[in-house]
């Protein structure tokens, strides 16, 4: 239990001075945060002098609070109204990720997989035109400005004819829509050649692919039947990132991103993973902890870890990115990048898992290959393992604003609200944070969960504390380093023009 | 399978809602039997089923947990009641946009129903959260009419 | 013989009912109603763990309640 304040024989009397604020002890100082997600540190002195009401008007903490917005008497009521309508625009319009599972065949067998991956003989779960046209009928109906559809699967790759008719249709159909529309697919990258290289190229779609550490590891975790699924990750990457250049666009910005999926034997090489991910020109590494859904329990045992053990894992890759930083290695971890432009400006990055109400359903939309519609990607994984909990609709049936007005939709933005929540609504990272319900959901019973005991909450402030002791420690070099990370530079590109009517 | 639990809760503490929040949440893993100890206070009896890996004391310690988080949240909900109306008002508005017309040409209206308004839309704020304007005081209340 | 003591407050009676008809085919069942409680006396057919289906029944009687209250309007 930490004594922050030592009360006396009388209570402290409150004088009405502060705005609303919640706090956290942060080393040595006691972090104190608004709901505007303004932040300041005081010392232990300090804020047992704001508990005891004697912080003199005019004095260099009350200037200090006052700056800040923690002085009711200062606060500018509009402005701040204004910053958080701001801060929480993405409430005004519905889902602009649309995941489009095009089919469960699989060329590789990741040990971490879900349920929900077909052997490639398995031809009935490959998405058809008809089902394809209806789910990008469907995702252009959204009232966000903005769409990506996001291939997945399976592997993407294996039903190429499928992903390229989307597309097509797609650009086709935005003519009238006019929304800033843009694809990328998440793929092993095994079955990549140069015919389909040309066609995603010229059509501007994003490669994403996963690198899970060194060779050894990757391949350890992920197998080619055959192959070598590291070397072939690797050659397209160089590839891709190769044309790129040749079309003349930035290399720091246009590369093929790749993913990390930490799982247990990756732990004990933190340095070699980032340096992996930094050799083959990633930009960025989002060190994602491994996820609860639709495993059978043999993957579990094999795959899964204490969060405490992730948490150590992510300070000692993220230390190592900020050194290579300091030697003027151009390379952010994502998590804390999500995390750092929620905390440093009034941004919102708009990271479906990292807001609040979440975007299952009213942000992101998954459709199952078969046209089932679901609240998320997790919440199709869910229905792999027969539980259909997320399912919200069929693209046969369902009309956008069905979807949208769903009670399931309604649950979730219900139970990822912060302010909902018996442990969020007080706590000091309310502003940046969120919760999946799904994965409440999975791991606890329950859409709402319980955040003491639930391990995406303890990533979260385990990432959120790291952060604040690295601001709190103030070190000018550091400092700079992470702002940069908050920089958002939109990778124009990608956006398919459109000529809406 | 191991022996049954019993723990009993104070509704003045753990309202009947937290009580059955919580059972639901443990249902699928454990056989859970509620009753009534006295007029406020319910025994649960808790037994985590076979082939499952908790064991009873895990199962009734999460059982305790969820429900005082049931609990707490119900009072988080009354208290933050306009908050969190107005953020998924936005939200779901946002997200579902202005009704089309073949929405509209859905709904059901005659003159009977059109001036339904079951989501008290009508309402004013003050009526709606029962906050009582001075004018509205009256002669038994013990203050003299204006 | 198992009895089961459902209290009324606390379980719906039609939750109870639908329960022992969703097992009636393992066993045979006598229900009573008491001011107090909903009664089900439980003898388990041959080869099947009267224990079990007991507090399998059980089980489904309070999570059938539950959902009712959720459908009639409770507290979500």
């Amino acid at each position: 239990m930490i004594d922050f304040v030592q009360l006396g024989p009388k209570p402290p009397k409150s004088n009405g001075m502060f705005a609303p604020f919640r706090y956290r002890a942060i080393g040595d100082d006691v972090l104190l945060t608004n709901m505007l997600g303004d932040w300041v540190f005081v010392t232990r002195d300090e804020f047992l002098a704001m508990a005891k009401g004697e912080v003199g008007v005019g004095s260099s903490l009350y200037e200090k609070l006052a700056e800040r917005n923690f002085i009711r008497d200062k606060v500018d009521v509009a402005k701040a109204a204004e910053r958080f309508a701001y801060k929480k625009r993405f409430l005004n319009y519905g889902p602009n990720l649309h995941a489009m599972v095009v089919t469960l065949r699989c060329n590789e067998t990741c040990v971490y997989c879900h349920a929900a991956r077909a052997d490639m003989s398995q031809v009935e779960t490959d998405m058809t035109p008809e089902i394809a046209e209806k789910a990008v009928d469907l995702a252009l109906q959204t009232t966000s400005p903005g769409v990506t559809i996001e291939f997945q699967g399976g592997e993407p790759l294996v039903n190429f004819e499928v992903v390229k008719h989307i597309v097509k249709y797609a650009q086709q159909r935005n003519r009238a829509y006019g929304k800033h529309l843009e694809f990328t697919m998440v793929s092993n990258l095994a079955l990549m050649d140069e015919a389909k290289l040309k066609f995603l190229l010229d059509n501007k779609v994003q490669i994403c692919t996963s690198i899970d550490g060194p060779e050894k590891l990757h391949n350890k975790q992920r197998v080619l039947a055959g192959g070598n699924a590291f070397q072939e990750a690797v050659k397209w990457i160089r590839r891709i990132n190769r044309e790129y250049e040749n079309l003349g666009l930035d290399p720091i910005l246009y590369h093929v991103e790749a993913l990390l999926t930490t799982t247990r034997s990756l732990l004990p090489y933190p340095k070699e993973v980032v340096d992996t991910y930094v050799e083959l020109g990633c930009r960025a590494i989002f060190i994602r902890p491994v996820d609860p859904f639709g495993w059978a329990e043999r993957a579990e045992k094999i795959v899964e870890y204490p969060r405490s053990d992730y948490m150590k894992f992510y300070r000692t890759a993220t230390d190592y990115i900020l050194e290579l930083n300091k030697q003027g290695v151009q390379v952010l971890e994502r998590y804390a990048a999500i995390f750092l432009t929620k905390i440093l400006t009034d941004d919102d990055p708009n990271f479906l898992d990292v807001r609040s109400p979440g975007g299952a359903g009213i942000g992101q939309l998954a459709y199952s290959y078969d046209g089932k519609i679901f609240t998320s990607d997790e919440g199709r994984m869910l229905y792999a393992t027969g539980d259909s909990t997320f399912q919200i609709g069929d693209v046969r049936t369902s009309t956008y604003r069905e979807l949208m007005m769903h009670p399931t939709v309604r649950s979730l933005t219900l139970a990822s609200n912060l302010n909902v929540q018996p442990d969020c609504v007080n706590c000091t990272y309310n502003p940046y944070c969120g919760i999946v319900p799904e994965q409440a959901y999975r791991t606890q019973g329950s859409i709402f969960g319980r955040m003491r005991e639930n391990q995406l909450c303890m990533v979260h402030k385990g990432i959120q504390d790291y952060l604040f002791n690295l601001l709190r420690d103030n070190d000018p070099q550091t400092v700079e380093i992470l702002k940069r990370w908050t920089t958002i530079r939109p990778r124009t590109h990608f956006i398919q023009a459109s000529a809406a009517s | 399978m191991s022996e049954p639990i019993e723990i009993t809760f104070d509704e003045a503490l753990y309202p009947k809602d937290a009580i059955y929040g919580a059972a639901y949440v443990l249902i699928d893993r454990c056989y859970v039997h509620l009753d009534r100890a006295s007029e406020n206070r319910i025994t649960v009896k808790l037994q985590p089923k076979p082939g499952v890996t908790i064991t009873a004391e895990q199962a009734i310690g999460e059982f305790q947990n969820e429900a005082l988080g049931q609990a707490w949240r119900r009072q988080i909900l009354e208290e933050n009641r306009a908050l969190i109306e107005m953020i998924s008002s936005r939200a779901l508005g946002g997200a579902a946009g202005p009704p089309g017309l073949d929405d509209l040409l859905a709904l059901e209206t005659s003159e009977d129903t059109a001036f339904d308004d079951p989501l008290g839309i009508a309402m004013s704020w003050e009526e709606k959260y029962k906050k009582k304007k001075p004018e509205e005081t009256t002669p038994e209340d013990g203050k003299e009419e204006p | 013989m198992i009895e089961k003591r459902f209290h009324s407050d606390l379980y719906d009676g039609n939750a109870v009912d639908a329960a022992v008809r969703v097992y009636e085919g393992f066993g045979t069942f006598e229900l009573e109603k008491t001011p107090e409680a909903f009664i089900v006396r439980i003898r388990a057919n041959s080869g099947i763990d009267e224990r079990r289906l007991a507090d399998e029944l059980a089980n489904y009687a309070l999570g059938t309640t539950i959902e009712s209250r959720n459908v009639a309007g409770g507290h979500s």
